[in-house]
């Protein structure tokens, strides 16, 4: 699968000198592009028109999670957007702040604006959504538990704790992908 | 993907969740009065610049942390034929019934959560390479409050139009719906890094470069002692 990388590959540095533009520019070019990018990405979001397709996949996100749930022995029902323990008549209902889309908006204006190949972006959208997607669940099991645990520190941990942690997973996952895709490859 | 590449990301990553952990209980159990009362200030303070707003305007914290606003009330709103229906001028015979402010009351919840972006931006910047500058944090807790306070604003905006019923459809009430989701679910928690990013030089020039100079630079280093050693 790995192909010997071509030396314009294997140094940023040498492609700057190549006549690439430096490594200044770029930046400017993303700090421009990004809020760009984000600001149509909310927009997307928050459109009417699109609404349909947002709840409908948090729907979906909700569907899993039960599974999930009764997958490892507990008791859980999804009803539309609503996680429900019919044991104890716990329920939770998964907003659309709720379903992770905010940070993958942030990750793919991110990677959208930097600038790199489309190969490159490709591979950074994909495993970055999913590894936001898949932390997601772990998010909203852990809070369908807590909540029949304890619903202030449910409160503490949806509104403070997990949204926080997200938004530095997601600058994480922006760093983690920038440093791979610059980094020289081994030969 | 070498250990050394994802050592830098994932020890900031596990430093910021330290950080936010010590902040989170930081802010909760003892800043967390503090600023609300430092917003309600600022709120009321804002409040009275309003035209009509000198007299009449408060805002108050209840020992539940629910708040109320009293308002001077929007002329334009008042006057509309609904609004004095709403009122009672029709079923009283009255006329038309003239108010100057009104108290809307809203859950604490929302202004907690405008103070949140504090202990995140803290955490940021207490995680990112090299000495934390006192002055990057001074400013954008700055920052963050006055976006705390932009945030009010609108909450305290939308409480006055649910309390005369204003309607959500159409353009403005996209705009407005727009505004509430972005000031409690998304600047809260956005805010912080971009203020972070956009104040921390050194943290912005690490992730953004992507590791461009450090490899190209080692090398260099670790071999100039070599040679000098030789000769």
């Amino acid at each position: 699968m790995a192909r010997k990388p071509s030396p314009s590959q294997t140094r940023p540095a040498q492609a700057e000198e190549a006549g690439a533009p430096p490594r200044q520019n770029r930046m400017v070019r993303f700090l421009v592009l990004f809020p760009i990018f984000l600001a149509v990405g909310f927009c997307a979001l928050l459109i009417p028109f699109l609404h349909p397709a947002v709840t409908a996949f948090t729907r979906g996100l909700v569907e899993i999670s039960a599974i999930v749930i009764r997958l490892f022995g507990g008791h859980a029902a999804a009803q539309q957007v609503i996680l429900r323990n019919p044991s104890n008549g716990f329920a939770m209902e998964v907003l659309d702040g709720c379903n992770g889309d905010d940070v993958v908006v942030l990750l793919w204006a991110a990677i959208l604006a930097y600038p790199a190949s489309w190969l490159q972006k490709g591979k950074g959208l994909l495993a970055g959504t999913a590894t936001i997607y898949l932390i997601n669940f772990v998010r909203i099991i852990s809070l369908f538990y807590l909540g029949q645990y304890d619903v202030r520190w449910f409160e503490f941990a949806h509104l403070y704790v997990w949204e926080s942690v997200f938004v530095l997973l997601t600058l994480t996952i922006f760093w983690m992908w920038v440093r791979r895709m610059a980094a020289p490859r081994a030969v | 993907m070498s250990d050394r590449q994802l050592s830098d990301p994932l020890r900031f990553l596990l430093r910021a969740l330290v950080c936010l952990a010590f902040m989170l209980a930081l802010w909760w159990l003892v800043l967390l009065n503090p600023l609300l009362a430092g917003l309600r200030l600022s709120a009321e303070l804002t409040l009275r610049l309003l035209p009509g707003g000198s007299s009449v305007s408060h805002v108050t914290i209840g020992p539940d942390r629910d708040w109320t606003f009293q308002v001077p009330a929007p002329a334009a709103v008042v006057n509309q034929e609904r609004t004095q229906q709403m009122l009672g001028a029709a079923a009283a015979g009255a006329g038309h019934i003239k108010i100057r402010s009104m108290k809307v009351e809203g859950t604490g919840k929302y202004p907690i959560l405008f103070t949140v972006s504090l202990p995140l931006f803290w955490a940021i910047l207490l995680a990112a390479p090299g000495r934390p500058r006192l002055w990057r944090m001074a400013s954008g807790t700055v920052v963050l409050a006055t976006v705390a306070l932009l945030s009010i604003a609108v909450y305290a905006v939308r409480l006055v139009g649910g309390y005369f019923q204003l309607t959500t459809e159409g353009f403005p009430g996209f705009l407005m719906d727009s505004a509430v989701y972005l000031a409690t679910g998304v600047v809260p928690y956005l805010g912080p890094v971009l203020v972070a990013l956009s104040l921390d030089g050194e943290l912005r020039g690490l992730i953004l470069a992507g590791g461009e100079a450090a490899p190209a630079a080692a090398p260099a280093v670790s071999a100039a002692p070599r040679r000098r050693r030789r000769r």
